[in-house]
């Protein structure tokens, strides 16, 4: 079966040491409590490898938001934080490649990163979004 | 010996074949890319003047598929009340282009 990409990520980016150091929670969602930083992942699609007839290699498209919280924005270190939230999660997906709770996983490909603040917010939540391609397989 | 033409992109971009390949390109982006946004309920908020909600234009430097939802950018990149859908990059990676934003 092929893996689960969201599980994997999340998992993964959860105990990395960049990640940790930043205090940042990972899910799927807006966590309960938004004074910390957070990344809500999402997998976007999941195409399998075009060059084989089988479902085995796949090419997940992840959607990561890396939200500063609100205690960075009552200490005006918004910016800054979304910014290296982002960056730790970039130099984490990028050093990715290795088995991963029984899948085989390469090294992201960061396809984006532009910021875009979240204005549902009030005030507005600073926000990084990377999109990435994390190929994948059963190891 | 080889010299590289630094014009070269600017050069393909000015033929019509390879104009007349990526308007072909980009209409099929934007085929996909409608196709997911209706289905995710689009337009949210209807732009009154546009020629209809994805639409496709040359500009001098290729070919540009725009999202003419005034909600577009919540629907493509989700917000705190709803998911992130990607129309525009899914439209992408649905035809077989490889994805690269700038």
């Amino acid at each position: 079966m092929i893996p689960d990409a969201e599980a994997i990520v999340g998992r993964y980016l959860r105990t990395h040491p960049l990640i940790v150091a930043v205090g940042a929670s990972v899910g799927p969602g807006i966590p309960d409590r938004t004074a910390a930083p957070w990344v809500k992942l999402v997998q976007l699609n999941g195409p399998s490898d075009r060059d084989v007839d089988v479902d085995h290699i796949v090419r997940f498209m992840l959607q990561l938001d890396c939200y500063c919280g609100r205690a960075a924005q009552a200490a005006a270190r918004d910016q800054a934080t979304a910014s290296l939230l982002a960056r730790s999660v970039r130099e984490a997906l990028t050093s990715m490649a290795g088995v991963h709770d029984g899948a085989a996983v390469g090294n992201a490909q960061i396809v984006s990163d532009p910021r875009v603040p979240d204005t549902r917010f009030e005030p507005a939540m600073e926000r990084r979004i990377i999109t990435a391609i994390v190929v994948m397989h059963p190891a | 010996m080889f010299v590289p033409n630094r014009n070269l992109d600017a050069e393909l971009m000015r033929q019509p074949g390879m104009r007349s390949a990526l308007l072909r390109a980009g209409r099929e982006v934007a085929r996909e890319a409608e196709r997911i946004a209706r289905a995710e309920g689009e337009p949210w908020m209807e732009r009154a003047d546009a020629e209809g909600l994805i639409v496709v234009d040359e500009t001098d430097d290729g070919v540009r598929v725009t999202n003419t939802d005034h909600g577009g950018h919540l629907v493509e990149w989700g917000s705190k009340n709803n998911p992130p859908h990607a129309p525009l990059r899914r439209a992408v990676q649905a035809v077989g282009l490889p994805f690269q934003e700038h």
